[in-house]
């Protein structure tokens, strides 16, 4: 990965991913990981920070015997995302004025 | 490394932390290990460190009031700690004792004196009521300068703690300022 994804861009992706459907652990990590190439001890301390900071909330369900812990968005955690989406495209819009498709120049 | 190892490696190293904290932790990469493998988490140091810094960073903010003590003694080991020499590290050492010596100092002078006053707030309750009950005048006086005493030494003593406690947080602060620059730099 050329460029550096920061913690803020780091967050916006779990919050999408979680936007979409609640997930555990290991299914948020592989789903996080198919788009952004982040080592697997990165991830536990932002979902543990989001947690704290009341972005997440989370349940657990029994499965086969074990248990799984399913992270889920509060609604501060959804107005969050809005956030980072809203920060994104105006973001994505002004590095694309100098290095996207169309710029001829 | 199998998972048993490597979760009973990272609770090892997990230790500094609250109980909750670290509780939290190890369920998350036991719950894990349930479908993944061990080499997609890759070192359990890396693992480990991942989770102090984040809650390192976060009680650092938080314990800004608490423990003015507390850092004071934090300040003094890691001025032992720092790779500076050693000469140099024991002299600042020196000052630092050399001013907590001094309040210390300063404090106890005040509060004798505060004590002093309030000493003789009662010896002069004890002198108006058994020898100058003849002259009652004279005793109401004596009485009046007895509770003067007594009520300006227990203030001396109420504003010599606080302004201890007030001293030592300001020594902690400026401390904790100057490591904070220090480790920057």
């Amino acid at each position: 990965m050329v460029f550096q994804l920061g913690a803020p861009l780091l967050d916006a992706c779990v919050l999408a991913v979680l936007a979409k459907n609640d997930a555990y652990g290991y299914v948020l990590s592989q789903e996080v990981k198919r788009v952004v190439d982040i080592s697997e001890s990165t991830l536990y301390p932002v979902l543990r920070r989001l947690q704290k900071d009341d972005c997440l909330t989370t349940y657990d369900q029994a499965v086969s015997g074990r248990n799984r812990r399913y992270y889920s968005l509060t609604e501060k955690g959804k107005g969050l995302y809005k956030d980072y989406q809203r920060e994104w495209e105006s973001f994505k819009a002004s590095i694309d004025l100098l290095l996207g498709g169309n710029a001829n120049g | 490394m199998d998972r048993t190892e490597f979760l009973a490696a990272l609770e090892k190293r997990l230790k500094p932390l609250p109980k909750e904290e670290r509780t939290e932790a190890l369920n998350y990469y036991s719950e894990y290990l349930e479908e993944g493998s061990v080499e997609d988490l890759g070192s359990v140091d890396e693992v480990a460190r991942q989770i102090l810094d984040q809650c390192a960073v976060k009680s650092l903010d938080s314990d800004k009031k608490s423990g003015s003590l507390k850092t004071l003694w934090i300040v003094i080991l890691s001025v032992f700690a720092a790779p500076i020499a050693l000469p140099v590290a024991v002299a600042l050492g020196a000052v630092l004792l050399a001013v907590l010596i001094t309040v210390f100092s300063v404090v106890l002078a005040v509060v004798i004196s505060g004590l002093a006053v309030v000493v003789y707030g009662f010896a002069l309750i004890y002198l108006a009521v058994t020898v100058l009950h003849v002259a009652p005048v004279n005793m109401l006086m004596t009485l009046g300068y007895a509770f003067i005493s007594l009520g300006g030494g227990a203030l001396i003593l109420i504003g010599t703690f606080f302004a201890a406690k007030f001293t030592i947080r300001l020594i902690a602060m400026l401390l904790r300022k100057l490591m904070k620059r220090g480790g920057k730099a």
